[in-house]
C-alpha cells in the first residue's frame, strides 16, 4: 500500500500577515522556510496510517532542490520517501500536471493527503486539480482517515460538524487540523534517520498554465485581538469588560 | 572553516523548539507566580505532575542524555548538540534555570563520573544516573572555602579498610530529592599540593551520618541547602577515581559546567533581544515608537554583538569538548564569564527598555536577572575565572592559541 502527502515549502507562518514584506509579489527570501501549517497536518496523519496499515508513505513536493531540507522534517515524523519535482512555477495546473506525472511513475497511489490550503498563498486549489487529472474522487476538509473495505471512511469537517463518508478506491483528501492530527514533534533518533532515507528528483514537464493572470498582491494592515466575554447578564459583562480593560492597560 | 550547521542539528534544535513551544511556554506564568513564594514555601518550581509529563515527553523524544555514549543509553552526540538544544530549552524562563526543568542527567557530573567510576560505581551510580534513576550532586563548598579549594576541611580519614568523613558542606543542591548520591569533596593528605590533596567520594544521601541541614534562600530560583557529614564510613568502592587525585577532573567537571551555563545564558539572551524589538516597535511614546530613539537602537545592536560573540565562544568550546579536549579551563572560565556578564547587561537593558513593566514579576525579565546575578556567583565569580586565565597565560609566556588544525579523514 502506497499513500502519498503533497507537501509545500512556504514561507514561515508565523510571521504575523501584517509584518511580511514581498518582493515582486512573494514573500522576501529572507524569511526562513518551512513545511506547509496544514501539510504537516496531513503527513501527522499520514505516519498513522503507515503505522497503521504498514504502507510506504511518500512525500511529494514540487519546489526546488533547498526545499529538501525542509521536507526531511516529514522523514523524521516517520515518512519514508521524498520525490521532489523541481520546479519554480507558481501556477497551481503546472503543479498540479507535475506532481500527477510523479503519482503516474509511482504507479498510483491508494489515498493521497494534502494540507488544505497552503500557508503561503492559501489558495488551496491544487490538491482539486490534481484528483481531476488522476481522475480520483476528491474530499476537501477532511480530517481522518481509516481503512475500510477495500477503500476508506474518511471524517469531513463541516461548517456545523463532523460528517463520514465512503470512498470505494483511491482518492485524493484534503486535510485540516484536528487535535487527533498535531504535528508529532520529530524524536532525535528519528531526526538523524531522516537523512539516511532516499530523496528522488525528478525533472518538471511542460504543462498548460491556469487561464488566470495574477495582477497584484498585497496584505491589508489589521490588528485585532478578540476576546468573548460571556454575556448571560449584562451587567456582569460590563464590569468583566471594564476589568479586562484595566488588566491590559487600556485604562 | 566551516561554520554552517548541519540540517540534523537545525532539525535538533527545531523540535527543542516545538517541545518549549507546546509544553514549557504554557507554564510560565504558573511558575512566575509559584516563584514569588519560593522563600517561604520551599519545594519544586513548577507543579510535580508537570515535571513528571516533561519528563516523560522529553526522553520519548529523546531529548534525554545527547551527550552520554550510546553504550549507556544515551544517544552519544556530544557537547555541541547539548549546546544547541539548551540554548532552545532555556529560551523559556522554566528551562532556563534546572531548578525549574531541565533534561537529565546534568551534564558536568556526568563528564566526571564518565571519567572517573570504577566498574561497580558505573553499574551502582552511573548508569542509573544516565537514565534519570539517580540524581547527582556536587558537595565541593564550605562555609570557609568557596573559590579557593584549598581551604576545604572536611577531612576523610582512613582507619582500617574504613574511611571516615567530618566535615560540612554548603551551597549543595538537590538535597530534597528522594534518589540523589552527592560527590563528596574532602581532604586526604593535608601536606600534599592541591592536586593530591583531595578525594572525591559518592555518597548517598540516606547513609548513616549524613544530614541535610538548613535551607539557603537566595535572590534567585536557586534552593541549596548545607550539607553536614558526620562519622560517614564508606570503603574504598565510595572513592571516585584515585585517591588523593580529585583536583584534576574536578576542574575539567567545572569547565563543562560553565559551559553549559554559558548555554543557559545565549538561549535566554536570544529571546529577550526577540522581547525588546517587539516593544521597540510597539511601544510609542511622545508620538514616536522607541524603535525610531537612538539610545533604544544603541540597545538592541549592543546586546546583539555581544550576544553572538559569545555564542560563538560558547559553540568553539563544546565542539573542543567533542574533539576530545578535556582541559578545558581557559575556555570554560571565558565563555562562562563572558556569558553570564553578557546576560546582565542584556537583562538590564530589556528591564530598562520596558520600564514599569520590565521590573514587574510579570514578565519575567526580572526573574533573568536576579538569576544571572546568582551565575555571575555560581561556578567562580568572574574574578576568579579572570584570575585563572591570566595566570595560565602569563605562565605560559603566550597568548591564547585558538586554532586546532583538522585532522585528515582515513
Amino acid at each position: 500500500m502506497q499513500i502519498v502527502v503533497l507537501t509545500k515549502v512556504v514561507p514561515d507562518y508565523e510571521v504575523p500577515s501584517a509584518d511580511f514584506e514581498l518582493v515582486e509579489d512573494r514573500a522576501h527570501p529572507r524569511y526562513t522556510r518551512m513545511i506547509g501549517l496544514y501539510d504537516e497536518n496531513a503527513v501527522e496523519l499520514g505516519v498513522q496510517l503507515k503505522e497503521k496499515l504498514s504502507a510506504e508513505l511518500v512525500i511529494l513536493s514540487y519546489g526546488v532542490s533547498d526545499d529538501v531540507q525542509f521536507l526531511r522534517k516529514a522523514l523524521a515524523m516517520g515518512a519514508d520517501k521524498i520525490v521532489l519535482v523541481e520546479g519554480t512555477s507558481d501556477d497551481p495546473y503546472v503543479i498540479a500536471a507535475n506532481l500527477k506525472m510523479a503519482v503516474d511513475k509511482m504507479g498510483g497511489a491508494d489515498l493521497i493527503l494534502a494540507g488544505r490550503q497552503s500557508s503561503d498563498m492559501d489558495r488551496g486549489v491544487v490538491h482539486g486539480l490534481l484528483a481531476g487529472m488522476l481522475d480520483y474522487p476528491f474530499i476537501p476538509q477532511a480530517c481522518s482517515a481509516e481503512q475500510a473495505d477495500g477503500g476508506w471512511k474518511v471524517a469531513q469537517i463541516t461548517e456545523t460538524g463532523k460528517r463520514l463518508l465512503k470512498l470505494s478506491g483511491r482518492g485524493v483528501l484534503s486535510i485540516t487540523s484536528i487535535p487527533e492530527n498535531v504535528p508529532r514533534i520529530p524524536a532525535v533518533k528519528a531526526i538523524f534517520a531522516a537523512k539516511k532515507k532516499p530523496v528522488e528528483k525528478l525533472p518538471e514537464i511542460a504543462a498548460a498554465r491556469m487561464n488566470v493572470r495574477e495582477l497584484s498582491v498585497r496584505i491589508p494592515k489589521m490588528e485585532s485581538v478578540c476576546e468573548l466575554l460571556p454575556a448571560e447578564d449584562l451587567e456582569d459583562t460590563a464590569r468583566v469588560l471594564l476589568r479586562r480593560l484595566k488588566e491590559e492597560r487600556y485604562l | 572553516m566551516d561554520f554552517s550547521i548541519s540540517e540534523e542539528y537545525m532539525m535538533l534544535k527545531d523540535s527543542m523548539k516545538e517541545f518549549v513551544k507546546r509544553e514549557l511556554m504554557p507554564l510560565e506564568k504558573a511558575m512566575l507566580e509559584r516563584e514569588l513564594s519560593l522563600w517561604t514555601e520551599p519545594g519544586p518550581l513548577i507543579p510535580e505532575e508537570d515535571h513528571k509529563r516533561l519528563l516523560k515527553k522529553s526522553k520519548e523524544l529523546g531529548f534525554w542524555g545527547l551527550e552520554v555514549e550510546e553504550k549507556f543509553g544515551g544517544q552519544g552526540l556530544g557537547m555541541l548538540a547539548k549546546t544547541l538544544v539548551m540554548e532552545e530549552l532555556s529560551k523559556s524562563l522554566v528551562g532556563f534555570s534546572n531548578h525549574g526543568f531541565t533534561l537529565p542527567p546534568d551534564a558536568p557530573n556526568l563528564y566526571y563520573l564518565n571519567e572517573c567510576c570504577g566498574k561497580s560505581q558505573r553499574e551502582r551510580y552511573f548508569v542509573p544516573y544516565c537514565n534519570g534513576d539517580l540524581d547527582s550532586a556536587m558537595a565541593c563548598t564550605e562555609p570557609g572555602a568557596g573559590s579557593d579549594v584549598s581551604a576545604l576541611k572536611t577531612k576523610a580519614v582512613k582507619n582500617g579498610a574504613k574511611w571516615t568523613i567530618n566535615g560540612t558542606k554548603t551551597f549543595i543542591s538537590k538535597c530534597d530529592y528522594p534518589e540523589v548520591f552527592f560527590i563528596v569533596i574532602a581532604v586526604t593528605d593535608a601536606s600534599a599540593s592541591s592536586k593530591g590533596r583531595f578525594t572525591a567520594f559518592l555518597i548517598d544521601r540516606g547513609h548513616p551520618g549524613v544530614r541535610i541541614g538548613r535551607e539557603i534562600p537566595v535572590i534567585g530560583a536557586m534552593p541549596t541547602w548545607d550539607l553536614i557529614l558526620e562519622d560517614v564510613e564508606v570503603g574504598d568502592e565510595a572513592i571516585l577515581g584515585e585517591v588523593g587525585k580529585a583536583f584534576i577532573p574536578l576542574q575539567n567537571r567545572f569547565g563543562v559546567r560553565r559551559i553549559e551555563l554559558a548555554s543557559n545564558c545565549t538561549g535566554m539572551a536570544e529571546r529577550l533581544i526577540q522581547m525588546m524589538i517587539e516593544q521597540a516597535n510597539n511601544r510609542i511614546t511622545f508620538d514616536k515608537p522607541l524603535a525610531e530613539r537612538g539610545i533604544v537602537q544603541n540597545w538592541i545592536a549592543d546586546s546583539t554583538m555581544e550576544l553572538e560573540s559569545v555564542r560563538w565562544m560558547l559553540y568553539y568550546a563544546a565542539w573542543k569538548s567533542d574533539q576530545g579536549h578535556k582541559d578545558l579551563r581557559i575556555e570554560g572560565a571565558s565563555v562562562k564569564v563572558a556569558a553570564t556578564e553578557m546576560l546582565t547587561r542584556v537583562a538590564d537593558r530589556a528591564i530598562q527598555m520596558h520600564g514599569g513593566l520590565g521590573v514587574s514579576h510579570e514578565l519575567g525579565i526580572e526573574y533573568v536577572a536576579r538569576m544571572v546575578r546568582v551565575w555571575r556567583i555560581l561556578e567562580g565569580p568572574s574574578e576568579i575565572h579572570r584570575w585563572s586565565i591570566a595566570r595560565q597565560l602569563l605562565k605560559e609566556k603566550k597568548s591564547y592559541n585558538p586554532f586546532i588544525v583538522a585532522k585528515d579523514e582515513d
